[in-house]
């Protein structure tokens, strides 16, 4: 399995179809791509079904045209080899569990041995070593994510999945999450497909911004950032984003 | 780009860094934890103070309504109610066993039901909305009429109040198997489908825990009413000669108000201790998914 060419979604539709109801168009004509190890951003306006398109890629539903690569494979068959990692909006810990009970769930759930070296390091990484033990109902919200981005990438997946993961979250939690995020994801190379509606999420985050239109979504902009990772935190309130920001919002009104 | 299992994705110092830029435990519970302790101390004073009150209010207005005279003579004072449970302690303790006894058979099937039945909802979710149907369709059917119905295939006495005691806590228990199919299934078309996990796997590793609260509420309400429905068996003439519906028909229809009385009190004191049994029961899973 090749996965160096990246995220590949080659002119993709999908409709709902509800018993007798007529079909339902989520989707229309989405085409973009995403480099390996990149970090790509879907933003746009509630319910255009930004959401519907991030399960499209992680091969829970098949699109109704079109289709999606990853490298030379499918999204279902990276599902199957348990190599797609997925963030809820909702971080949906399981109250029984201690954290890292919670990050070794994909474990268990895929019938894999677990792998405890990795989980303490991930623990490490998305800081909460200290908090293993705790149950979930113990931690604040900021860190309830932390360890929903941690059982994502648990398996090591190729491609990672995160459906709005901050959008509940207090602005400085958010912001400190969304650089989080990105050390996390330098550490371990992942290629990323990140739902928001925030514009400057979108822009400080993302290598590659989709922007997409109201329902049925279509992609109306695909706007590459080029600011190295690494000063992203520095670049918040720099120029240089203020311009993409603007771009990016300007891109959503038309 | 499959990265090996012990590979490191990141070196020791900068792991390192990281931990040691997370906030110690210590310094962050005060502000970084939700902050439940006093909706908690409300919740659990709450849950303290209706049943204190209860006990202390049931008892005061129980004692006045006798004292006046306001239902007539046939009340009888908590006060008298106690002594004659007291001078007829021996008789009525013989006359709960049977009535306790066929109430722990009728529990033990129903919950072999219920663990059965679990298994079923979970694996075969399809038929979860006929069991909300057949709730409906027991809980309609009037308890008393089905000890005579059924004293015509079930032999009289601890057989058919136990079976009655059965059909009496099917309704809490199929209301709870078509609840715990909903819980159960929660998240699984998400986390589930990602890591393309059986139905067995879903249930044993969270299904089956999700489902623990309406497990325990289902359970601490059905154990109870097994107990009610074991006296109005008895009532209703499945007994054939002890039990403590069959004392109430006796005392009632012989004119003995304090014994009935008694009685009540002694029925009432006893699905009280039942139900906290099952609380107790149910005590360390309920903490376990808290």
């Amino acid at each position: 399995m090749n996965t160096d060419m990246g995220l590949r979604v080659d002119r993709v539709s999908y409709e709902y179809s509800s018993g007798r109801a007529a079909r339902v168009p989520a989707v229309d004509d989405v085409d973009f791509a995403v480099g390996h190890g990149e970090l790509g951003v879907l933003v746009g306006p509630s319910g255009c079904g930004k959401s519907t398109l991030l399960r499209i890629a992680a091969g829970l539903i098949a699109p109704t045209k079109g289709r999606i690569t990853f490298g030379d494979t499918t999204p279902d068959e990276l599902r199957k080899r348990r190599r797609v990692g997925f963030a809820f909006q909702d971080p949906s810990l399981l109250s029984w569990r201690s954290v890292r009970r919670n990050v070794e769930l994909p474990f268990d759930l895929a019938k894999l041995p677990t792998d405890s070296a990795w989980i303490d390091e991930l623990l490490a990484i998305v800081g909460l070593s200290d908090w293993a033990d705790r149950k979930p109902r113990e931690l604040s919200g900021g860190m309830r994510q932390r360890v929903s981005l941690a059982r994502a990438l648990a398996t090591k997946p190729d491609l990672l999945l995160l459906d709005e993961p901050f959008g509940a979250l207090d602005e400085i939690t958010r912001g400190e999450l969304n650089l989080e995020l990105l050390r996390v994801l330098s550490a371990t190379k992942t290629t990323c497909l990140l739902v928001t509606h925030s514009v400057d999420e979108a822009a400080l985050l993302g290598d590659k911004v989709v922007v997409l239109s109201k329902r049925p979504c279509a992609v109306k902009l695909t706007y590459d950032i080029k600011i190295d990772r690494a000063e992203r935190g520095e670049s918040r309130d720099t120029v240089e984003l203020l311009e993409h920001c603007r771009a990016i919002r300007s891109a959503l009104a038309s | 780009m499959s990265r090996s299992a012990d590979e490191s994705v990141l070196s020791p110092a900068a792991s390192a860094s990281l931990s040691a830029a997370a906030p110690p435990p210590a310094t962050v519970a005060s502000s970084s934890t939700v902050d439940i302790g006093p909706v908690m101390m409300r919740l659990r004073s709450a849950r303290v103070v209706v049943p204190i009150l209860s006990l202390i209010g049931i008892p005061v207005i129980w004692a006045i309504v006798a004292a006046t005279n306001m239902l007539g003579t046939a009340v009888v004072s908590p006060a008298a109610t106690v002594r004659e449970l007291h001078s007829h302690w021996s008789v009525l303790w013989l006359n709960a066993q049977p009535t306790l006894i066929a109430t722990l058979i009728g529990a033990a099937v129903l919950l072999a039901i219920t663990a059965v039945g679990a298994l079923i909802v979970a694996l075969v979710p399809r038929i979860t909305p006929g069991l909300a149907a057949l709730s409906v369709v027991i809980g309609t059917l009037p308890l008393i009429i089905l000890t005579p119905i059924l004293s015509l295939f079930v032999p009289r006495g601890r057989p058919l109040v136990a079976t009655v005691c059965v059909l009496a806590g099917l309704v809490p228990v199929a209301a709870m198997l078509s609840g715990m199919a909903g819980v159960g299934e929660r998240g699984r078309d998400e986390l589930g489908a990602l890591y393309g996990t059986s139905r067995l796997r879903w249930w044993r590793y969270v299904g089956f825990w999700q489902t623990v609260p309406v497990l325990d509420i289902g359970i601490r309400a059905m154990i109870p009413y097994c107990f009610v429905g074991s006296i109005v068996a008895e009532w209703s003439g499945a007994s054939t000669s002890f039990g403590l519906g069959e004392v109430m028909t006796n005392s009632l229809f012989s004119y003995e108000p304090t014994l009935l009385w008694a009685t009540i009190v002694l029925a009432a004191a006893g699905s009280l201790s039942l139900l906290a049994v099952a609380t107790l029961i149910m005590s360390p899973l309920r903490r376990r998914v808290r």
